[in-house]
C-alpha cells in the first residue's frame, strides 16, 4: 500500500497535521524562544536575555513557594482521589443502587469547574459557609478558610479531590470489570475472599490501571487554575499560587512574557520527566505481571 | 446471611458517606438559590423548603446568561464537528494506511497530549492576534479543532472493523472520502459519540484560554459569564447560587444522559493508554 496510497494518507492527516503545525509545534517553539527574553507583549524589540528568566526564577522565593504550593497539590489530589475512586470502585461491585452511585460520583467531573469554585468558595466562608455553620453547632470555631495561610491550601485539595473521584472511579470500575472472575473463585477455595482477596489479588493485578490514574492525575493536577483563580486568587500571600497561577500572574498580569514563558517550559519539563517515569515504571509493571 | 446484609449494609454506609462529600455542593447550591434573600445564610442548607423563584428570574435579567449559553453551545458545536471530523481523516490514515514517518508523526501527535495548557496560551494568543481574531469566538474555536485524544480513540475503533468492508467499497469504486463517511463512520458510531461528547464537555468547561483571549462580555461563554458574576454580586448569594444552578445543572443533566459513552469512552482512553 505504500507510495500509491501513500500521499492519501497524507492528504487525511493534513488537515490534524495544520493545526497541529500552527497552535501546537509553533507555539511550543515559540514560547521556547521567547522564555530567553525580556519580552513584554508590546516591545517589538525583544531582548535576548540567553538563561535569566530561569535563572532568576530559582533564585525567587515567589517561586519556589509556587513550586512547593504546586507539588503538595498535586500529591494530595493525585493520592487521595486515587484512593477514594479505588474504593468506590470496589464497593460498587454487585452492589443495589450502583447506577445512582455512579451518577453521583460522576457529576463533578461534568461540573464547569468555575462554577464549583464558586459554589466552595460559599462553602467555605469563615462566618457564613456551611462548614463552619456546621462546625459551630458543636462549639467549634472553624478557620478562616481562604484567608488563612495554613488553610486555604487544603480548602483546594478538597476541591481537587471532589472534582476527580468520579474519574479514578470510572477508570478503576472498568478494569475491575476486565479482571478474571475464575482467578477469584480459585483464591476463594484457598480461603482468600474479602479484604484479603483485595489485598493479593485485585491490587496487584490492576498496578497498570493504578499507574494509569495516577499519571493522568498529575498531568492534569500539575496545571490546576480554574477554581483557584476563583476561590483565592492565588492567594493568601501565595500560599495556593501554583505554578499556572503564578504563570498566569507574570503573563497577563506583570505582562513578564517571558518570565511567564519559562514557568510554562519547567511545568512541561516537569510533565515530560513524569511521563518518562511512567515509561519506566509502566515497563516494570508489565514485566511482573 | 446476617453477614451478606452487613457487608452490604457497610458498603452503602461508605458509599453514601463518600456520596455525601460529593452531592454536598449540589445540594448547598440548589437550596440557597431557592431561598428569599434575607434567609441566605440561615437554615436550611441541604434540602430546600422555600422556592423562592424570583432568585432565577433576578439573575437572568441582570446579566445575559442567554447570550453566555448561546456562546457556549456555538463554540462547542463548532469544536466538537472540527474535532470529529479532523478525527476521523486523521485516525483511518494511520489506521489503514502505511507512508513514511507513520510512527514518528504518530508519536509526535500522543506527546502533545502531554503539554501543559498554561504553557500554550501566551504563544496562542499572538497567533490569535496575527490571524485578526483576537476577542472573537473564533479565537476560542480555530486553535481546538484537532486533539491527538480523538485520534487516538478513532483509531482503536477503526483497527476493530474488518478491512474486507473497505475492499469491497473499493470494487464498486468508491473514493476514499466516500468509504471513510458512507462505510466506516457509521459503523464507528459509538467512537464518533464519545469523541463528540469529549470534545464538547471541554468546551463546555474551558476557561484559562477563554478568559485570556476573550475581553468584550458580549462573547462570554458561561464560566467566564460566572466568574464574572460572581465579582459583582459575591455578596448576593441566593441570586449567585441561581445564576450557578442555571449555568451548570442543565449541561450536567444533558451529560448525565449520555454518561454511558462519556464512561466507556473515559475508560477505553485510562485502561488502554
Amino acid at each position: 500500500m505504500r507510495s500509491a496510497n501513500a500521499y492519501k494518507a497524507y492528504a487525511l492527516i493534513a488537515p490534524a497535521f495544520l493545526l497541529f503545525l500552527i497552535f501546537n509545534a509553533y507555539p511550543l517553539i515559540w514560547s521556547l524562544y521567547i522564555s530567553f527574553t525580556s519580552w513584554d507583549g508590546l516591545n517589538p524589540v525583544k531582548e535576548f536575555i540567553g538563561f535569566d528568566n530561569y535563572r532568576l526564577l530559582f533564585e525567587n522565593h515567589e517561586f519556589i513557594v509556587s513550586i512547593k504550593v504546586t507539588l503538595i497539590y498535586v500529591f494530595f489530589v493525585t493520592i487521595l482521589s486515587t484512593i477514594l475512586g479505588f474504593i468506590v470502585a470496589l464497593n460498587l461491585q454487585k452492589i443495589k443502587f450502583s447506577r445512582f452511585y455512579r451518577t453521583l460520583y460522576f457529576s463533578p467531573v461534568v461540573t464547569a469547574t468555575v462554577a464549583a469554585g464558586v459554589v466552595w468558595k460559599l462553602i467555605f466562608d469563615p462566618f457564613s459557609g456551611v462548614i463552619n455553620k456546621s462546625l459551630g453547632a458543636f462549639n467549634v470555631m472553624g478557620p478562616n478558610w481562604l484567608s488563612d495561610t495554613r488553610f486555604a491550601l487544603p480548602a483546594v485539595i478538597i476541591v481537587g479531590i471532589w472534582k476527580r473521584i468520579g474519574f479514578a472511579m470510572v477508570v478503576f470500575a472498568a478494569g475491575l470489570a476486565s479482571l478474571p472472575t475464575s482467578t477469584y473463585e480459585a483464591a476463594a477455595l484457598d480461603g482468600a475472599d474479602g479484604i484479603k482477596a483485595i489485598r493479593f489479588i485485585t491490587i496487584p493485578l490492576l498496578k497498570p490501571i493504578f499507574l494509569v490514574v495516577f499519571i493522568t492525575g498529575i498531568i492534569d493536577s500539575i496545571q490546576v487554575f480554574d477554581h483557584i483563580f476563583i476561590m483565592t486568587n492565588g492567594g493568601p500571600m501565595g500560599s495556593t499560587q501554583v505554578l499556572s497561577m503564578l504563570l498566569y500572574n507574570q503573563g497577563f498580569r506583570l505582562f513578564h512574557l517571558g518570565t511567564a514563558s519559562a514557568i510554562g517550559w519547567l511545568i512541561l519539563l516537569g510533565v515530560l520527566l513524569l511521563g518518562t517515569v511512567q515509561r519506566l515504571l509502566a515497563k516494570k509493571v508489565i514485566k511482573n505481571a | 446471611m446476617p453477614r451478606k446484609i452487613f457487608v452490604s449494609a457497610s458498603k452503602h454506609f461508605l458509599l453514601l458517606g463518600i456520596g455525601f462529600f460529593v452531592a454536598l455542593p449540589f445540594l448547598w447550591m440548589i437550596t440557597t438559590s431557592l431561598k428569599p434573600p434575607k434567609m441566605a445564610f440561615t437554615s436550611p442548607y441541604l434540602l430546600p423548603t422555600h422556592f423562592h423563584w424570583q432568585n432565577y428570574l433576578n439573575a437572568w435579567t441582570d446579566a445575559p446568561f442567554a447570550r453566555y449559553y448561546f456562546n457556549s453551545i456555538f463554540v462547542a458545536i463548532f469544536i466538537t464537528i472540527g474535532q470529529v471530523i479532523t478525527s476521523i481523516l486523521a485516525a483511518y490514515a494511520f489506521d489503514r494506511f502505511d507512508f513514511k514517518f507513520k510512527k514518528t508523526i504518530w508519536v509526535i501527535f500522543l506527546s502533545t497530549l502531554m503539554i501543559p495548557l498554561p504553557l500554550l496560551v501566551i504563544p496562542t494568543y499572538q497567533i490569535v492576534q496575527q490571524l485578526g481574531l483576537s476577542n472573537s469566538l473564533g479565537a476560542l474555536i480555530i486553535p481546538r479543532l484537532w486533539t491527538a485524544f480523538g485520534i487516538f480513540l478513532m483509531r482503536q475503533y477503526f483497527h476493530s472493523i474488518p478491512r474486507d468492508l473497505d475492499d469491497a467499497a473499493r470494487m464498486d469504486g468508491a473514493g476514499t472520502l466516500t468509504l471513510v463517511f458512507r462505510i466506516i463512520v457509521p459503523i464507528a458510531k459509538p467512537a464518533v459519540a464519545t469523541v463528540a461528547l469529549f470534545a464538547f464537555l471541554f468546551s463546555w468547561n474551558d476557561f484559562l484560554w477563554p478568559l485570556i483571549a476573550l475581553n468584550s462580555p458580549e462573547n462570554f461563554t458561561v464560566p467566564l459569564g460566572i466568574a464574572n458574576f460572581t465579582g459583582k454580586y459575591g455578596t448576593r448569594w441566593t441570586m449567585l447560587m441561581a445564576a450557578t444552578v442555571t449555568a451548570t445543572i442543565p449541561a450536567v443533566i444533558g451529560f448525565l444522559l449520555v454518561q454511558k459513552s462519556l464512561i466507556r469512552g473515559l475508560a477505553a482512553g485510562g485502561v488502554n493508554e
